[in-house]
């Protein structure tokens, strides 16, 4: 009896495995679709050929070999799936007296099991993992992909870059809500150590001092040389400095400092970016704008957000796209992600195409962050991610039905 | 000279001075009609869409909105005919005006009492005082505020005007145009509602006992006044026999009897008048609930007291939409277009709005939007009608806050405010290019 079960089991083993190699193996095509591949022009009625998770194949002349399972798609538009190209889910946010953790990589603190149909829905199969934004040196980001294909480990690429803020985030003084116990021989006064450093010049001399490997004496002489023992690395291996500036001082700042250390820039934030924008196009540097366009939220602030020549008007953005800077657009908060999409269409106002506009969270973050030979467009031998929308009557956006990550259909909603 | 020539003259001089003064004053008083021509109009009377119509506009007043007719001889005619023409937007609850770019940041609250302060921690700022039911938006609102030119870019033209503020009464509102010459001329309705909350992170009961106290103390009040009205006719009454008898006494000397106290008139109470006006419906009671026990609470008061409720927020009101649809309770929605719960999208309009509750949208922004359109785009995409959603930013706001007779629609008679649009008004790229109020070029400034 034994013997006949454990036979019973390896033929069933046998047959899964077998079925399981036929399904991996089986080649896909995707028929009569409007293509938009974000590399050239709209295919009005294409073929996509995947094979193993791959495109191997695309355009409006292709052969379908036979035994392909056929997915017919007219009447269906396509795109590639969106990179949201900033996004805290998993940095914490802890206050800390410290300024500065580079060793501290995202990728260490996110979940990968966990569910994000939130984000699928709208449209984001590759996220980059920011560090926090309250810290000088705050870490290194990483780029995963979300939905977990067959092609390997969800991770694009591990130290994406390594992130400094030279805004007014990283000169916040740790907070302090509970007031400290009564004064007693055994609670002297301690008062609230302040952040190091404490203006904006000094955080810019601090970084510069940092990667100019001096040697340090003095109070800082302990803090300094591990910090620059572990920026070291990150200058050798070409890990790109992700800046966080917003006004034109420190933007020049950050090009000054990538110029000086020869490291890879890219802006992020940059509100005022579009000022400069002459500088950047000449130097090639990406920027990550910022947008606080919210389409379905509270507009209750008492200062005056995205007001007419303010530092947060939508119009900023527009231009930096327009002037051919390869920008991408992200959210400041991560409630929005979902609506990216429309935060990004939004910019239409001011001229732009629709296309133009898809590309700053496609095909162009993932330039910036250099996984463009994987993901950001549909050509041959790219991941197959590909999003599925169609068109309602009377409603401003087609809709967004299903999502496709490495050849397979990972979300779908009516 | 004879009289009678004196005369004479004195009448031709009048007459002549008469005509002089009439004439200046229709030469100088009539402006110029404007004829405006467009692609596209919306909100017109009879056909809610006139496509290729023109409008006509004489002293900041829609005369005429048709087809057929030509400019008059006079008029100033200006060409529209690649655009499209939509009402000016009711922003139906926001706090405008209120000098908000002058506001500081919202302190924490102070610690609890007994906690030892350290001498190097500041003092907290004194907390500013509570509104009171007597309060006036209209009064402390400045008509040249920097958040009305933000919204007129957005395309609203005029909005309900309430004090920012979440504590169980918030003042009165009013209705205002955000583009005037003068701060009078600024004010379409005033009280437009009495400003109530019920937003609370704890449960709603609280401040429903709190509203039942002070609804009972103005009955408390105006019983206070009928007793004295009473009284003092009871008074008057026996004061006037006593008269009488007094002469009847003087007459047979007799001793006089004891000497009438006088009822003393109570202190007229501001707050306690707005109060009684909100309870015998004249004035509608605004409550900001968003949660479903906030609003059955605010239901539950409403029918209490009979008062003329309108909700503000609303955001679970679809859950008794079709209790609030036979109560005739209107919602003013906002900010949020589309509701979510738990990650999923409600389109809270538009359950409200299959059941009949008359809906209209509110940015509850205090230093203006540009973003009114942009929102109900996004709740259209989410199941809204392109007619309901403009609906809800022009006639419906315009017929719940009560000034449907000036403003909300383009026909004849009306105040001649409009937006010119490059497209149509839910589609991505489309810009408000021009705004106009009372006839008169608002945005963008000159």
């Amino acid at each position: 009896m034994k013997i006949i079960n454990k036979m019973a089991f390896s033929f069933c083993l046998i047959v899964f495995l077998g079925s399981g190699i036929l399904l991996f193996g089986q080649t896909k095509a995707i028929r009569g679709a409007e293509i938009h591949t974000m590399a050239g022009e709209v295919i009005k009625s294409g073929i996509i050929l995947i094979e193993q998770g791959k495109i191997v194949a695309i355009g409006d002349n292709v052969m379908v070999p036979a035994g392909a399972e056929i997915i017919e798609a007219s009447g269906w538009i396509l795109y590639p799936g969106f990179i949201a190209s900033s996004c805290r889910l998993s940095s914490e946010e802890i206050q800390n007296f410290e300024s500065f953790s580079p060793d501290l990589s995202s990728l260490d603190g996110f979940d990968f099991f966990g569910d994000y149909s939130r984000l699928l829905a709208g449209g984001i199969t590759a996220i980059y993992l920011d560090t926090s934004k309250n810290r000088l040196i705050s870490g290194k980001g990483a780029l995963v992909k979300l939905g977990t294909g067959q092609g390997g480990p969800p991770v694009l690429k591990k130290d994406a870059a390594l992130r400094i803020n030279l805004g007014e985030g990283s000169l916040l003084p740790p907070m302090t809500k509970v007031y400290p116990a009564p004064i007693s021989d055994e609670n002297p006064i301690t008062p609230v150590q302040k952040q190091f450093p404490s203006s904006s010049l000094g955080a810019y001399w601090v970084v510069r001092s940092i990667f100019r490997f001096e040697p340090y004496t003095g109070d800082l002489a302990k803090y300094m040389n591990n910090i620059s023992s572990s920026l070291r690395k990150a200058q050798e291996q070409k890990i790109p400095l992700l800046i966080q500036c917003q006004k034109v001082p420190e933007i020049e700042q950050a090009i000054e400092l990538s110029e000086q250390l020869k490291i890879p820039l890219i802006i992020s934030g940059g509100a005022e970016a579009h000022r400069l924008s002459a500088v950047l196009k000449e130097k090639n540097i990406p920027v990550i704008a910022e947008s606080n366009l919210k389409p379905n939220d509270v507009y209750k602030e008492k200062t005056f957000p995205l007001s007419e020549g303010s530092l947060n008007d939508p119009e900023n953005i527009s231009v930096l796209i327009g002037q051919g800077i390869l920008t991408s657009i992200a959210p400041a908060e991560d409630k929005n992600l979902p609506d990216l999409l429309w935060i990004v269409l939004y910019h239409q106002k001011y001229g732009l195409s629709a296309e133009d506009l898809i590309k700053s969270i496609t095909i162009n973050p993932a330039r910036i962050f250099g996984v463009d030979s994987r993901i950001g467009s549909l050509e041959k031998g790219k991941d197959a991610d590909i999003l599925f929308f169609q068109s309602e009557p009377g409603k401003p956006l087609p809709r967004l039905r299903k999502v496709m990550i490495e050849g397979r259909i990972i979300h779908e909603q009516h | 000279m004879s009289n009678t020539e004196r005369v004479l003259l004195a009448r031709a001089s009048f007459s002549f001075l008469l005509f002089i003064g009439l004439a200046g004053g229709l030469i100088f008083s009539t402006e110029k009609p404007i004829y405006i021509k467009a692609k596209k109009i919306y909100g017109c009377e009879k056909a809610r869409i006139l496509e290729n119509g023109a409008i006509l506009i004489e002293g900041g007043k829609i005369i005429r909105v048709d087809k057929k007719s030509r400019p008059p001889e006079n008029a100033q005619v200006i060409d529209f005919t690649d655009r499209i023409i939509v009402p000016g937007f009711v922003d139906a609850h926001c706090a405008l005006g209120y000098h908000a770019e002058d506001l500081s940041v919202k302190t924490e609250p102070p610690p609890p009492a007994g906690t030892p302060i350290p001498w190097w921690v500041p003092a907290p700022p004194e907390m500013p005082p509570m509104p009171e039911a007597r309060f006036q938006s209209a009064q402390a609102v400045f008509y040249k505020d920097f958040s009305f030119m933000k919204s007129l870019a957005g395309g609203i033209t005029s909005a309900k005007i309430a004090i920012p503020a979440d504590y169980l009464v918030d003042g009165t509102s009013a209705c205002v145009k955000l583009f005037a010459d003068s701060a009078s001329d600024l004010i379409l309705k005033n009280p437009a509602g009495e400003e109530f909350s019920f937003v609370v992170k704890e449960n709603a009961t609280e401040r429903y006992a709190e509203l039942k106290k002070l609804f009972l103390e103005a009955q408390e009040y105006e019983k206070g006044f009928k007793k004295y009205e009473q009284d003092l006719k009871i008074y008057l009454d026996k004061k006037k026999a006593k008269d009488q008898k007094k002469e009847a006494q003087a007459q047979k000397q007799e001793p006089a009897e004891q000497t009438l106290e006088e009822p003393k008139e109570p202190r007229k109470d501001e707050n306690q008048e707005i109060i009684l006006q909100v309870l015998r419906g004249k004035i509608p009671a605004m409550i900001r609930a968003s949660r479903i026990n906030e609003i059955e609470a605010a239901v539950k008061i409403a029918e209490e007291f009979k008062l003329n409720l309108v909700l503000v927020g609303g955001q679970e009101a679809y859950r008794i939409a079709g209790d609030l649809a036979s109560k005739r309770i209107p919602v003013i929605a906002g900010p949020d277009a589309v509701y979510v719960k738990k990650g999923e999208k409600i389109n809270y309009i538009k359950a409200l709005l299959s059941k009949n509750v008359p809906v209209a949208f509110s940015s509850q922004s205090n230093a203006g939007t540009p973003f009114l359109l942009f929102q109900l785009t996004y709740a259209v995409q989410y199941g809204l009608t392109e007619e309901e959603a403009l609906n809800i930013l022009t006639v419906n706001a315009a017929r719940i806050l009560g000034i449907a007779d000036k403003v909300g629609t383009l026909e004849a008679g009306k105040d001649a405010d409009f937006v010119v649009l490059s497209g149509e008004p839910f589609e991505f790229g489309t810009k408000v290019e021009k705004v106009y109020v009372n006839g008169k070029l608002a945005y963008p400034k000159e």
